[in-house]
C-alpha cells in the first residue's frame, strides 16, 4: 500500500484553492497590460470573487503555512489584485467637472484665512516699493530688473510709458499669452513646492511679486497715467494675481501645518493638507491660463479705458461669486 | 531571479493588511531617468515640429504641459504608474490604502518643480538660475536645492518630499511565480513515492520555522540531477543534529532525506501551529546538564 508519507496539511490547503490562483494571476496580468477593459464582462464579475478568495488564503497563510514559496507568491499577487480591484476607473470629464463645480471652490474656501494672509503680504509688498520709489526713484531698480521693465523705467519719457500702455504691436498673440502661461504657473508651483520649506519662500515671493507691481504703479501714477495703468493691469491681473494668491496660500497652508500640525502626527496633518493644496494649485495654474488669454488676446484687442474697467469688474465680480458659492450644496 | 520582500504594509479599507516591497532608491532613480528621457525626447520632437508649424507660442505650451503634465497624466491614467515605473513594476499607491485620486497625484507631482527640475538647472546651469550671485550666495542655494533632492535617502520608506504631502508610497509589485510544493509527493509528471525515512516527534521538535524556510532555499536552489555537494553537506549536518540513527541510509540519497526531512518538519511545525504553538528558531544545544529546559 502506497502511503503518503507526512505530508503537510498545507499541501492539501493549496490543492484546493490553486485553480483559483492561477486564474486570478491570468486576469491580474491582463489588466496590468491593458486595463479592466482587457477582460470580458464573465472575466470581470470573477474578479472580485477572486480576489477575495486569495485575500482569505492569503490571510491562511500568513497565520499558518510554512511554504515560503507559496507565501511569497500569494503576497504578490494580493497585491497585484488589489490595485487592479481598486483601480480609479474614471474619466476625463468625470474628474474635471466635479473638480471645477465643487472641489477647487471648496479646496479654496478651506484655507481662506491663508488666501486673505497671502492677499495682504502681496499688498504690503506692494506698499512697500510704492514708499520706497517715493523716497528715491533710484530705488525702483531694486525691483525691477532691466527685462521685466523692457523700457518701463524712471528715465522712460510719459509719451513712451503711455505707449506701452497701449501699444498695438502686431505680435504672436498666442506666442506671448503662452509665455505669460507658462512663467506666471512655474512661479505658482514653485510658491507651492517652497511651501515645504516653512512657508518662509513663498513669503518671499509674495512679497517680490507685489513689489514689482508696487513700483511700476508708483512710476504710473507719478506720471499721471495712474486710471491707464489700472486699465492695463486689471483685466487680466485680476485673474492672475488671484491666482498668485491662492498659489501662495497653497504654500501658507503647508508650512502651517509643518510647523503646528495640531492633534494629528506632522505627517498625517502634511497629507490631509497636502493633497487639498495640490487641488488649489492646479486650479490655480487654470485660472493662469485664463489670465494669460485675456492678458495676451483680449487687452490687445480692446483699447477703450472705460471697458477695459468694465472688463476687469466682470472678472472680479465673477471670481468672487465663484469662490463664495460654487459647490455649497452637498450632493 | 525576483527578490521579493514584502516588507511595505499598505492597510486597505476592508481591513487587510498588505504587503508590498519596496523599491529601492536606485530603481527609482533610473526609473526616472527613463521618464526623464521620454518626455525630454517628446519636448524636442514637439517643440521643433511646432515651432515651424505653429510658431513659438503652441512650443511653449506644449513643453509647459510635457514638463507637469507627464507624470500626472500617466499616475492618473495607469494608477500609480509611468512607463519608466512600469518596467521596474514599480507603482505608487497611497499610505492609508485608498485609491489614488487625481488630487493625490497632483500633490506628490507639482513637487517636482522644487525637488526635480530646480536642483537639475542648478546642476546644470548655474548661471541661470543666480546671475552674478556672490559666490557663497550660490553655494548654500545648491547646498540646499540638492538636500531636496537627496531627501529620500533620509527616510527608510524613500519618500521624497511630493510623497510626504501626498501620503504615497512608490513600492514594486513583481510577479512572483507560484514554484511547487517540496512536500507535495502527488506532484505532476511523477510518480507517487513512498516515504523512506521516519522521524520521530523528539526529532522534530528541533528546529523551526528559520531553519525550515533555509532548508527549503537549499532544496529550491540545488541541481536537480547531480547530488549537489551542498545538499550532502546539509544531509550531514541535519543528520548528526537530530541524532538520525541510520547515517548509512542517507548516504547516496542526501535529497531523497532532506525532501523528506522538510516535508516531515513543515508538517510537525504547521501542527504545532494550529495548536497555537509557534516555534521561530531552533532551539538551543544543551550542553549536558547545563541547563534544565
Amino acid at each position: 500500500m502506497s502511503r503518503e508519507p507526512e505530508t503537510p496539511w498545507s499541501v492539501r490547503f493549496r490543492r484546493e484553492r490553486q485553480a483559483a490562483w492561477v486564474e486570478l494571476e491570468d486576469l491580474v496580468s491582463r489588466c496590468e497590460r491593458g486595463g479592466l477593459a482587457a477582460l470580458r464582462p464573465e472575466q470581470l464579475s470573477r474578479l472580485p470573487v477572486l480576489y477575495r478568495a486569495a485575500l482569505s488564503s492569503l490571510g491562511v497563510a500568513r497565520a499558518s503555512v510554512l511554504d515560503q514559496g507559496l507565501r511569497l507568491h500569494l503576497e504578490s499577487l494580493v497585491a497585484r489584485a488589489y490595485l487592479v480591484v481598486y483601480s480609479p476607473k474614471r474619466s476625463l470629464l468625470e474628474v474635471l467637472v466635479p473638480f471645477a463645480t465643487t472641489g477647487f471652490p471648496r479646496a479654496v474656501r478651506a484655507i481662506r484665512w491663508h488666501v486673505l494672509v497671502s492677499a495682504a503680504v502681496l499688498l504690503l509688498g506692494g506698499a512697500l516699493a510704492w514708499a520706497m520709489y517715493g523716497v528715491d526713484p533710484e530705488h525702483y531698480y531694486l525691483f525691477v530688473d532691466g527685462g521685466m521693465a523692457a523700457g518701463r523705467d524712471p528715465t522712460a519719457s510719459t509719451e513712451a510709458l503711455r505707449e506701452t500702455l497701449f501699444g498695438d504691436d502686431d505680435g504672436d498673440l498666442l506666442a506671448f499669452a503662452s509665455m505669460l502661461f507658462t512663467n506666471n504657473s512655474s512661479v505658482g508651483i514653485l510658491t507651492y513646492g517652497l511651501g515645504f520649506v516653512f512657508g518662509l519662500p513663498v513669503v518671499l515671493l509674495l512679497l517680490y511679486n507685489g513689489m514689482l507691481l508696487g513700483a511700476m504703479s508708483a512710476l504710473f501714477h507719478e506720471r499721471g497715467l495712474g486710471v491707464e495703468w489700472w486699465s492695463w493691469v486689471l483685466p487680466h491681473g485680476v485673474t492672475e494675481l488671484l491666482a498668485i494668491v491662492l498659489c501662495g496660500a497653497a504654500g501658507l497652508a503647508v508650512g502651517q501645518q509643518l510647523v503646528f500640525p495640531g492633534p494629528h502626527s506632522r505627517l498625517h496633518a502634511l497629507t490631509v493638507v497636502g493633497r487639498r493644496m495640490g487641488a488649489v494649485v492646479a486650479g490655480s495654474v487654470v485660472m493662469l491660463a485664463l489670465a494669460a488669454v485675456v492678458e495676451g488676446v483680449f487687452r490687445q484687442v480692446v483699447q477703450s479705458v472705460p471697458v477695459r474697467y468694465v472688463l476687469a469688474a466682470t472678472f472680479a465680480a465673477l471670481w468672487c461669486a465663484y469662490f463664495v458659492c460654487a459647490g455649497r450644496r452637498q450632493r | 531571479m525576483t527578490t521579493f520582500e514584502p516588507t511595505e504594509s499598505v492597510l486597505t479599507p476592508e481591513g487587510f493588511e498588505l504587503r508590498f516591497g519596496r523599491a529601492t532608491a536606485s530603481e527609482r532613480l533610473v526609473a526616472l531617468a527613463i521618464d526623464l528621457g521620454i518626455v525630454l525626447l517628446a519636448t524636442f520632437a514637439l517643440v521643433l515640429l511646432l515651432w515651424f508649424t505653429l510658431g513659438i507660442g503652441a512650443a511653449m505650451l506644449v513643453a509647459f504641459l510635457l514638463r507637469h503634465g507627464y507624470f500626472t497624466w500617466f499616475e492618473a491614467r495607469w494608477n500609480g504608474r509611468t512607463p519608466g515605473k512600469r518596467l521596474f513594476h514599480l507603482r505608487v499607491v497611497r499610505a492609508d490604502g485608498g485609491p489614488l485620486t487625481v488630487e493625490t497625484v497632483l500633490a506628490r507631482n507639482l513637487t517636482r518643480e522644487v525637488e526635480l527640475f530646480l536642483p537639475l538647472t542648478v546642476l546644470l546651469q548655474p548661471d541661470a538660475l543666480f546671475p552674478d550671485q556672490v559666490g557663497w550666495v550660490r553655494l548654500v542655494a545648491v547646498a540646499w536645492i540638492l538636500g531636496l533632492f537627496l531627501f529620500p535617502l533620509s527616510n527608510p520608506h524613500r519618500l521624497r518630499i511630493g510623497d510626504l504631502l501626498a501620503g504615497t508610497r512608490v513600492v514594486v509589485t513583481p510577479p512572483v511565480a507560484l514554484v511547487h510544493d517540496l512536500a507535495d509527493v502527488r506532484r505532476a509528471g511523477q510518480e507517487p513515492r513512498d516515504g523512506v525515512f521516519a522521524f520521530s516527534a523528539a526529532q522534530l521538535s528541533i528546529y523551526g520555522e528559520h531553519e525550515l524556510s533555509v532548508l527549503e532555499d537549499v532544496l529550491r536552489k540545488a541541481k536537480r540531477n547531480a547530488t549537489d555537494p551542498a545538499l550532502v553537506e546539509v544531509a550531514k549536518s541535519i543528520g548528526r543534529r537530530i541524532g538520525f540513527d541510520d547515517a548509512a541510509a542517507v548516504v547516496g540519497h542526501e535529497a531523497r532525506f532532506l525532501r523528506e526531512f522538510y516535508a516531515a518538519q513543515r508538517r510537525h511545525l504547521e501542527q504545532q501551529l494550529l495548536l497555537g504553538r509557534r516555534r521561530l528558531k531552533k532551539v538551543p544545544r544543551t550542553t549536558k546538564g547545563a541547563r534544565p529546559s
